[in-house]
């Protein structure tokens, strides 16, 4: 059973961040993570800040030609707004099957990026974005590169005091992008592994890569050495191939051999190739 | 969704209204627009919740348990341990080792070693938290074939052994048949734990009426075995207990002995108490609690002519069956009886124990023993046709048997058989012979298709298993408004809308005059569990029997009116006539008020029980089953090489149920039974390590959803059986028992390798092996 906990819903971000600073809390979003995992507890010694009552966090919007994701905007927001739809068509894609739609209905965007969770599917579309997140406490404000702020699994370097308010980044410049996610079914399963990957090619050159893996190294972030792979490169399937066995390695290296690495050693190197394809238009 | 269905012309459903028709399942508007009550809906003045606190070990003996802490705990009202039983300590179908509360020992981390029963929830949440149990921890045992070894760890010191009942099958001569076989296919198989994934977890509420009868109403699969293991648990009369299903939300085998514990737990609370006592499982207990399918660990050996005539099949099955027998002997001796396939096997020489192991226990789920069985015979089939080069379909069709047939337990057979019917209807459906051909030439790219076919035959009813007889009645009102109860349970399977449409076209009325009400141990007889996919059957012939005694009663009457003989009476359309005049006829309400007016009864009892079987389980020969379903399932699946994913494209299953009462329903069977075989073959794994289970939810415990299987179709055959109603057999478990070995020779086809261990998972097939995070601790 849920254990009993005081719950304090503001409904703006001042008063959120009074709050948060003179208690003892942690905070919810959607709750979907938290609740669950709130179920396990017999009691617990924080009390709950909601922060889903709090409008001006939930807008999706594009300013000075850089695009501002509320930290409270669900999955489904992001998956139907126009500016994502149109100029970041990659993030539609990872959240399309997040979860599950109960789950995207009512999980957060900077929910899924706070609990860090290595399966998230919104991070690693967001680190090929080169994405920030913009933290705000009683004290200030700071930005903080998504990949530098998520230190390794279930982490973050978030400060006392401080709540994510909202994910900015530039529309990418690329010519295709892929998402791929493999989970054990088709839906409501959680990412056994998955890659962002986009591609920018010009006069049949790729001229920009970016590979963005989940749930295969001990952080988030891109893996510059298959991105540098490529570029300068003519998009072919050996290419990809190259660059995907190139991640593989990387896994390998930086997490060492787990009881997973069997399976993911031979499987992360054909999604990247796979995802590199679809990217290219090169599909495979 | 798409349908096939073969109808001969036949005598037994001409002109009747709703049987053989796709009548509307009686609930379903309800159950659509959210009005059942399912169990824990239920409530009452003055209500406590209780809540059980589990074993800390997986084996060790408990020296004291100290409940003075709890018992003062804010808004406790009972507690309840060892100490407090006033009857009966044991219950069990076939061993008595089951306990509601753990009595000196604790085998198992789902054992209940102490209740609280408390105002609040949360109360009783707290209060078990302080009883205080010492206990003295014992060596355990988590493998069936480590605990058959001499000094194993045993569950039962006074059993000496952790063997439970062997079960075997002989027929003929293994020795000679190898002798005469040209090729001997020789491997072994397993089989996980498997959740039932019931959609609704165990709940249940008791009370005290003013009689000072013990009520019980819950998610109870089986009321009348509940009742009986109360009663025994109370020492009272079984007229004292009284219980109840509400709505059930699924079971599939699963809401048994764990509800009659609770049961008991939850009566005795409130006897202690005075008080209404309730309790709903969350979803971990109940994954901890409840009972799994047996993992099988099976060894086959199987001799085949090169023309492919089989002619011996030996298996060596271990069966874990956790820390209860449970019904586990009776799911071995399925395992083997239908263990060598449908096939005419002259030589039979079949071994099966089930072993107790300090694992969670495992009992009844849809299938029963087969589905496990299925999976090895079935494969084995398709290695000797590869082997010999011949087609699977073909190798099938030269061994399925037939009327006139002996069965691999020498039984012979004499009923209609519509297996060859069945096998070439699947394989045309799915497009056999060209897909076939076309997958097994070379294929290039990581995605690579194949097409699986795999049979089986299904004794009906409990059959070797126990006695086997239910009850039925039938109230006809003075306005010509009928209630129709029998002791079967439903459980979502629809039974209540088949016995509607049995009584409804034997009276010759229409199914919306019929009110058909759910058992209650109290108002109808013990009329067994409802399990081995026997409503149809025993309660559809109950629900015939008492219909008939009162149309018998009604014609006799209409007779002496219409001054007819009472052989020329029939019924239907809601008017009796003459046949021979049908305009001499009086509507069915005038012919009941004039029944009412001569006090003639209209209500009459309904009974029935099965037709002898002789099965000798010592020698391991006889009729183990009076007939059998004959089911065919074929699949087709594409296999993602690079990452071992695979999808089931299309997939047909077909059955000769002896005749379709009502073929929507009978989709649904199929259809569900097919989505529950998928997840045997490629999802399904309860992980148990050192008697922990570490999937105790659905977020791990991974079930296909609807967009992991593919549009199924469904073929009815049809061969009447003489004893059915109306020909009827049966098909809740043939729909599930097949599924999976279609799909993993789908899958061998596809990447021209086989996998031996259940489930296909992405590892499995892409490595040929499993992957687990938890380490197994070293010995020693």
């Amino acid at each position: 059973m849920l254990p009993e906990f005081n719950l304090k819903r503001p409904l703006t971000l001042n008063e959120a961040l009074s709050e948060y600073a003179a208690g003892s809390y942690k905070i919810i979003a959607g709750g979907t993570d938290m609740i669950v995992e709130m179920r396990k507890e017999k009691s617990i010694d924080f009390d709950i800040l909601d922060i889903s009552g709090i409008p001006k966090l939930k807008s999706i919007k594009k300013e000075g030609g850089k695009i501002i994701i509320g930290a409270l905007s669900t999955f489904s927001d992001v998956f139907k707004n126009e500016i994502v739809q149109k100029e970041v068509p990659l993030l539609k894609e990872a959240v399309r099957n997040a979860g599950s739609l109960q789950i995207r209905n009512r999980g957060t965007i900077g929910g899924n990026i706070c609990n860090a969770s290595p399966a998230a599917d919104s991070v690693p579309p967001l680190v090929a974005l080169d994405a920030e997140v913009n933290l705000v406490s009683t004290k200030g404000q700071r930005t903080v590169k998504l990949d530098e702020f998520i230190t390794r699994p279930y982490a973050t370097n978030i400060k006392e005091g401080e709540i994510l308010k909202s994910i900015t980044f530039s529309p990418p410049v690329c010519t295709g992008y892929h998402f791929y996610k493999l989970g054990r079914r088709e839906a409501l399963a959680i990412s056994r592994m998955n890659v962002a990957v986009m591609l920018n090619i010009k006069g049949g050159v790729i001229e920009d890569a970016v590979i963005s893996p989940g749930s295969v190294m001990p952080f988030v972030g891109r893996v510059t050495e298959a991105e540098e792979l490529l570029e300068g490169n003519k998009p072919s399937k050996e290419l990809f191939e190259k660059a995907g066995l190139k991640v593989s390695g990387i896994m390998i290296k930086e997490s060492g051999i787990r009881w997973s690495t069997e399976y993911k050693k031979p499987v992360i190197k054909e999604m990247v190739s796979r995802a590199l394809n679809f990217a290219a238009g090169t599909e495979k | 969704m798409t349908e096939q269905r073969t109808l001969e012309p036949e005598k037994l459903t001409k002109g009747l209204a709703t049987v053989s028709k796709p009548v509307k399942r009686l609930d379903a508007e309800d159950k659509v627009k959210g009005k059942p009550l399912f169990a824990d809906d239920y409530d009452r003045p003055g209500i406590l919740y209780a809540k059980q606190l589990y074993s800390k070990f997986p084996h060790a003996k408990i020296i004291n348990i100290d409940i003075t802490e709890a018992q003062d705990s804010p808004g406790v009202k009972g507690v309840i341990t060892r100490d407090d039983i006033p009857g009966k300590h044991t219950y069990g179908n076939v061993i008595e080792d089951q306990r509601a509360l753990a009595d000196v020992k604790v085998r198992f981390l789902g054992d209940v070693v102490c209740v609280v029963a408390a105002k609040t929830k949360r109360q009783a949440d707290a209060a078990v938290e302080k009883v205080k149990v010492e206990y003295e921890e014992l060596p355990a045992v988590f493998d069936p074939r480590e605990a058959l070894k001499e000094g194993a760890p045993l569950l039962y010191e006074e059993r000496k052994t952790n063997a439970q009942i062997p079960q075997k099958v002989r027929h003929g001569n293994v020795e000679k048949g190898f002798k005469e076989s040209d090729l001997i296919i020789k491997k072994k198989f397993t089989t996980p734990f498997l959740e039932h994934s019931y959609i609704e977890p165990e709940s249940a509420i008791a009370f005290i009426d003013q009689q000072g009868t013990i009520r019980i109403k819950g998610s109870f699969q089986n009321p009348f075995t509940a009742r009986e293991v109360i009663a025994g648990f109370l020492s009272m009369g079984l007229d004292k207990i009284r219980v109840q299903k509400t709505v059930l939300g699924g079971t599939f085998g699963g809401k048994d002995e764990l509800m009659s514990a609770i049961g008991c737990r939850l009566a005795l609370l409130s006897l202690k108490t005075g008080c209404p006592v309730k309790t709903t499982y969350s979803r971990e207990n109940s994954f901890l609690e409840s009972h799994k399918r047996n993992p099988f660990y099976m060894d086959y050996k199987v001799g085949v002519t090169k023309d492919g005539i089989l002619k011996a099949v030996e298996s060596d099955i271990v069966v874990d069956s956790g820390v209860y027998c449970s019904m586990s002997p009776y799911i071995a001796l399925r395992g083997i009886v239908q263990g060598a396939g449908p096939y005419r096997v002259e030589n039979v020489c079949s071994d099966a124990v089930s072993v107790y192991t300090n694992n969670p226990y495992t009992g009844a789920m849809r299938g029963f023993g087969s589905p496990q069985t299925n999976v090895a015979i079935e494969s084995i089939m398709d290695i000797i046709a590869q082997k010999l080069d011949i087609d699977p379909v073909k190798l099938r069709l030269k061994n399925a048997l037939k009327k006139g047939d002996v069965a691999p337990t020498g039984q012979k057979i004499n009923h209609e058989v519509g297996l060859t019917e069945a096998l070439q209807k699947t394989a045309k459906k799915i497009g056999w012979k060209k897909k076939r051909k076309k997958y097994s030439k070379k294929q290039t790219g990581d995605y690579r298709k194949g097409v699986g076919i795999a049979c089986c035959m299904r004794g009906i009813s409990l059959g070797a298993e126990g006695v086997d007889a239910a009850a039925a009645s039938v109230s006809v009102q003075s306005d010509g408004r009928v209630i129709v109860t029998t002791g079967i349970t439903d459980h979502g399977q629809g039974s209540q809308t088949v016995m509607a449409q049995i009584a409804a076209d034997i009276l010759g009325i229409s199914i919306d005059r019929i009110t058909y009400l759910e058992p209650d141990t109290s108002l109808i007889p013990d009329s067994g569990p409802t399990v081995a996919s026997r409503s149809t059957f025993m309660g559809g012939n109950a629900t015939k029997d008492a219909a008939l005694k009162v149309k018998k009663r009604m014609i006799k009457i209409v007779a002496e009116l219409l001054e007819s003989p009472e052989e020329y009476v029939l019924v239907s359309g809601g008017r009796f006539y003459d046949r021979k005049s049908p305009d001499l006829e009086i509507s069915f309400d005038e012919a009941v008020k004039v029944c009412n007016n001569k006090a003639v009864p209209l209500f009459e009892y309904g009974w029935y029980s099965m037709p002898a079987i002789d099965w000798d389980e010592e020698k391991g020969v006889g009729e183990p089953y009076f007939t059998y379903v004959y089911s065919v399932n074929a699949a087709e699946v594409t296999v993602d090489t690079a990452t071992g994913k695979v999808k089931v494209d299309n997939f047909v299953s077909a059955h000769d149920m002896g005749r379709a009462i009502n073929p929507m329903q009978c989709y649904g069977q199929m259809f569900g039974g097919a989505a529950m075989g998928i997840g045997l073959a490629l999802y399904e794994e309860v992980e148990v390590v050192e008697g922990v289970m570490k999937d105790r939810n659905f977020d791990t415990y991974t079930l296909p959803t609807a967009c992991d299987v593919p549009d199924f179709q469904g073929i009815i055959v049809e061969r009447p059986d003489p004893e059915g109603p109306f020909g009827a057999k049966s098909l809740g478990e043939p729909a599930t028992e097949v599924v999976a070995p279609a799909v993993l020779n789908a899958v061998a086809q596809a990447i021209g390798r086989r996998i031996y261990d259940l489930p296909a998972s992405l590892e499995r097939v892409l490595l040929g092996k499993k992957l687990s995070k938890y380490k197994k601790k070293k010995k020693g």
